[in-house]
This record gives C-alpha cells, sequence and structure tokens, in this order.
C-alpha cells in the first residue's frame, strides 16, 4: 500500500513539478475563493457606432471589441468573471454583453481556457445565433457544437516562419491565418507534453482597413516581418506576457513586453494596442507587463521609444476611435469615450 | 526492476513537458495517455454483513471503450473510443464503461474478493460552461465480484456522478443492489 502512494505521489509530482499551468493555478486559487474582480466603472454603454472607419475597445484580457465600418468583430471572447468556473479574473470585464447591439464574427486564436471561453460563446449564441465563428485547426477536438457558425481556418503549417494560411471570406471580411508561436490543446498536459497543435494569429481586412491579432504567440526574428512584408497593418493587436522579466526576452510561446515592441516594430503596422494582461496574475503582478511596456517606451535610452506615440495603451473599457476621413491613412481622433 | 519501471513512468510522463523551443516532434501521445489512464480514483467501498458494516479504501480505475456525443461540432465524429476528447463527453454524451476496482485490504465482514469489474453506461449531461464547468451523470453497472470462497457474487448497481475541471475530475456515488457492499463513493479522475 505504502509503495503505491509513494509511487502515485512520485508520478504526480514529476507532472506537476515546473509546470507553468500548475503555477498560476497556485497563484490564482487562493484569490478565486475569496475575492470579487476590481468593477470598472463608467462602461461604454454604445459599443458599436455610427460613423466609424475603425475603433477598438478593450474588453480585457485578448478580448477587445473592433468595429470596422459597419461590422462588428470580437476577438477571443471572455466576458464573464470566472475561466472554467474556478478562476477570477482580477478585473472585471470591460463591456456589459446586453450592450453589445450587433455582432458579426468572432474570432478564436487557440483553444486555452482564457481564450477559448464556453460560458462567453454560450452568451454570444444566445444573444447571436449563427454569427460568425473562426478557430484554427486543431481547436475543432475542443469544441462543443454552439449554434454559431463554426468555421475552421486550416492552419496545417502554421509554425512555417513563411507561412500564410488560405483566406477565409465572410460578409466581406477577408481573414486571413497568419503565424503564431504557440500551443494548441486545453488541459495542461495536452498543450505541454502532447504539443497538440491550434493556435493562429489572425489578418483581418475589411474595405481600406487591416487589423492583426496575434493572439498568443512567442516572438520569433523572421516570421513577423514576412506578415508585415505582406500586409500593410493599420492597427496590430499584440500580446504583452506573461513574462518573467518584461523588460528582456519572454517565454519561447509568449512574447514579454519587450518583444512584443519589436515583433510591432517587424510589422510596419501604424498602430498598436497591448493585450494579454491585467486579468489574470501568472507570476507577480496581472499588470506587471504593463508597467514594462511604460518603462521601455519611456526610456530615452530605449530604441522603442519612438513608439511612444504609436502605442495606443487602453485601460479595460475604454475605446478608442478613427473617424472616417477622406484619406486613406487612419488618425486617432478620440481616446476615450466615456 | 520497480526502480526501472519507475523510472520508466517518470521518463514517460515528463518527456517533452517543459521544451525550450517549440518540438519539431510530436511525442508519443498514446504512451503517456495510457500511463495516465494508470492513475487511480480513490474510492470509498462499504464492507457489510448482517451485523458490522465499515467503510473500506480503495481503488478504481477507468477505461471508456465507446463514447457518442451529442454534441459534437460538424468537424468531429461523435464516435470515440479509449481516447476521449473532454470536450466531446462533457456537452452531453452517453459512454459505455470498464471500471476495475481493487480495494487495499480484505472485506472482512462481507467475505468477498479485493478485485471486481464493473461494466455499464452513463449518460452524461452539461449543467454550466456547456458541461466544463459542471456536468453530471446517472448510470447502470453491472459489477463482477467473487466471494472468498470463489463462488460468484455479481450484482446490480446505480450510479450518479458530477464532475468539474472538463469533466476530467468529479465524485461518483454508486447504490448497490447488494448487500455485502451497498454503496461505494469515488473521487473521479481520468484525463482523456
Amino acid at each position: 500500500m505504502k509503495k503505491i502512494l509513494v509511487i502515485f505521489f512520485v508520478l504526480f509530482s514529476f507532472v506537476l513539478n515546473g509546470c507553468f499551468v500548475l503555477r498560476v493555478t497556485i497563484n490564482n486559487l487562493g484569490e478565486s475563493i475569496t475575492s470579487s474582480p476590481l468593477k470598472i466603472e463608467n462602461k461604454i454603454t454604445n459599443p458599436v457606432k455610427d460613423s466609424v472607419k475603425l475603433s477598438a475597445l478593450w474588453i480585457g484580457h485578448s478580448t477587445v471589441l473592433i468595429q470596422i465600418y459597419d461590422k462588428v468583430i470580437i476577438t477571443d471572447p471572455f466576458l464573464n468573471n470566472r475561466i472554467n468556473g474556478i478562476f477570477i479574473r482580477k478585473k472585471e470585464p470591460g463591456m456589459d454583453f446586453e450592450n453589445l447591439s450587433r455582432l458579426d464574427l468572432v474570432l478564436i486564436s487557440h483553444s486555452h481556457m482564457d481564450h477559448l471561453n464556453f460560458v462567453s460563446l454560450g452568451m454570444i449564441e444566445d444573444k447571436f445565433p449563427g454569427c460568425n465563428l473562426i478557430f484554427p485547426e486543431g481547436d475543432e477536438k475542443y469544441l462543443p457544437d454552439f449554434n454559431l457558425n463554426l468555421i475552421k481556418a486550416t492552419t496545417r503549417k502554421y509554425q512555417n516562419k513563411q507561412y500564410t494560411g488560405d483566406a477565409i471570406y465572410v460578409d466581406g471580411m477577408i481573414i486571413t491565418p497568419v503565424y503564431a508561436l504557440h500551443q494548441g490543446g486545453r488541459y495542461a498536459i495536452d498543450t505541454y507534453a502532447w504539443s497538440e497543435k491550434g493556435a493562429t494569429g489572425y489578418i483581418l481586412q475589411y474595405k481600406d482597413v487591416c487589423i492583426y491579432f496575434a493572439g498568443d504567440t512567442g516572438y520569433n526574428d523572421e516570421a513577423f516581418k514576412v506578415i508585415g512584408n505582406d500586409f500593410k497593418i493599420d492597427l496590430a493587436l499584440i500580446p504583452i506576457g506573461p513574462c518573467r522579466t518584461c523588460e528582456s526576452k519572454g517565454m519561447w510561446f509568449h512574447t514579454s513586453s519587450m518583444e512584443a515592441l519589436q515583433l510591432f516594430d517587424d510589422l510596419n503596422a501604424s498602430y498598436m494596442i497591448p493585450i494579454h494582461y491585467g486579468a489574470i496574475k501568472y507570476f507577480t503582478s496581472a499588470d506587471y507587463p504593463l508597467y514594462a511596456l511604460k518603462q521601455i517606451l519611456q526610456n530615452p535610452e530605449s530604441k522603442y521609444n519612438k513608439f511612444a506615440d504609436k502605442v495606443k495603451i487602453l485601460s479595460e473599457g475604454e475605446q478608442i476611435i478613427w473617424k472616417d476621413k477622406s484619406d486613406s491613412k487612419i488618425e486617432d481622433s478620440k481616446i476615450n469615450d466615456k | 526492476m520497480k526502480k526501472i519501471v519507475l523510472l520508466f513512468f517518470i521518463l514517460v510522463l515528463t518527456k517533452d513537458l517543459f521544451p525550450q523551443d517549440f518540438p519539431d516532434a510530436k511525442p508519443n501521445i498514446l504512451t503517456s495517455w495510457a500511463v495516465l489512464q494508470l492513475l487511480p480514483s480513490p474510492t470509498f467501498f462499504q464492507d457489510a454483513n448482517n451485523e458490522n458494516a465499515r467503510v473500506q479504501f480503495g481503488f478504481k480505475w477507468h477505461i471508456t471503450p465507446l463514447s457518442i456525443s451529442f454534441r459534437p461540432n460538424k468537424y468531429v465524429s461523435p464516435v470515440q473510443s479509449f481516447f476521449i476528447y473532454p470536450a466531446r463527453r462533457f456537452s452531453g454524451s452517453a459512454e459505455i464503461f470498464i471500471d476495475p476496482e481493487l480495494a487495499t485490504s480484505s472485506f472482512k465482514y462481507s467475505n468477498i474478493s479485493i478485485f471486481g469489474v464493473s461494466l455499464g453506461s452513463r449518460v452524461i449531461l452539461p449543467l454550466t460552461g456547456k458541461g466544463e464547468n459542471l456536468c453530471f451523470s446517472l448510470g447502470g453497472k453491472y459489477t463482477l465480484r467473487k466471494n472468498f470462497g470463489n463462488d460468484k457474487n455479481y450484482y446490480y448497481g446505480a450510479e450518479a456522478g458530477i464532475y468539474f475541471f472538463g469533466g476530467l475530475m468529479g465524485f461518483q456515488y454508486t447504490q448497490n443492489f447488494n448487500t455485502k457492499t451497498n454503496y461505494n463513493i469515488n473521487l473521479y479522475i481520468k484525463y482523456f
């Protein structure tokens, strides 16, 4: 009996030892029981606007509500307070879902729990039945059926640094899967031991606007230059962290704050909105990647300080709007709609 | 020999667990999955006769030869065998299961064997988060277990379960139609 228990314990110890998921679990479990998310005051009640060329409302984490003219798109919707019914987010979603009047497309970057949230997709299928949802190949194994138009993006070669996937045409929008250095899977071992595939970035084009949504990705010094050469990107949504040392190199599957700026530089995009921080405590503070990003941008000796005006840091619930101008170049006219 | 077997399990389980670069080759999923199936579910069995009763500790393992999902998406098959992706299970499914059971010491009151096998079927239905956050099951089973005298002591049972964390963990209660071991309760652990 003792021997069985010892073997059982040793196996568990080795499986869990050093595991990123376990650390996040330990970091968040206690607070998930005892605390509630920080309230977001003065949420925008009319997130979908008239006469807008482009707008982006950061709901929190990787969830951004994008409006391009008459089309409304949401990325990796995480609209409730808990991941998997257990882990609580640090700040509540920056938009009340009942205020959303229109939705044309849902983009899912991969199947990890903070990006593919079944409660949120349930909310969307109830309010917008039949709405288009695009997900990367591999994630179909992790998706239950929803009353949504599920569209699988072919991303078989998404780890190829020259990769640009087959474009998907939805309601006049063109969605192109692009390189992402990340994993699929959902339940820890399938992600880290089985290396399940199923992660992607997206290029979203509609009329004269081009958006890049990175999903989750690590940095590669070749792949993002390819994307930048192939597409003239107006707005890039790029994750910062999680990272232990956000001022320098990050993990292979997550860009640090510094690497996110280098990625933005490689893309040669007009504007960047940092995402994927603030909702979950990975290592220290949930907002540490943001502090690091601000430090880098404000450092007069940093080669990235030239991006200070191009990086639009939004707080949860904040919306940036570019009005329709006669010239084709987008121009931000309003940062906060509160 | 035992140390070698233990080392083998450890190596298989931790292979490529924390790669520094994106792994080019997929690890042997089926091997590591098979090893993970050896993780037992802690179980409490009732051990009783006409005069005495106690609770006996043991383990249970879960094998699913067939699972049929009620709500698969259009890209996947509703039918799975042995290797079960959780989403198709917890979002609504019916499955046939084989659960080997092992008590850690003898059933001194009921005089039944410490080893048994339950065969049965259950229906799993979602409660919240499409079933990933919380789902439940109802089922029936037939347990094959011998008495100490080697004669058969086979019995039916009804089972109910509640599961969380993608249906990978949960609690199950079985009401057996057998006076020697009237019920058992187990923590359910099964990875895919």
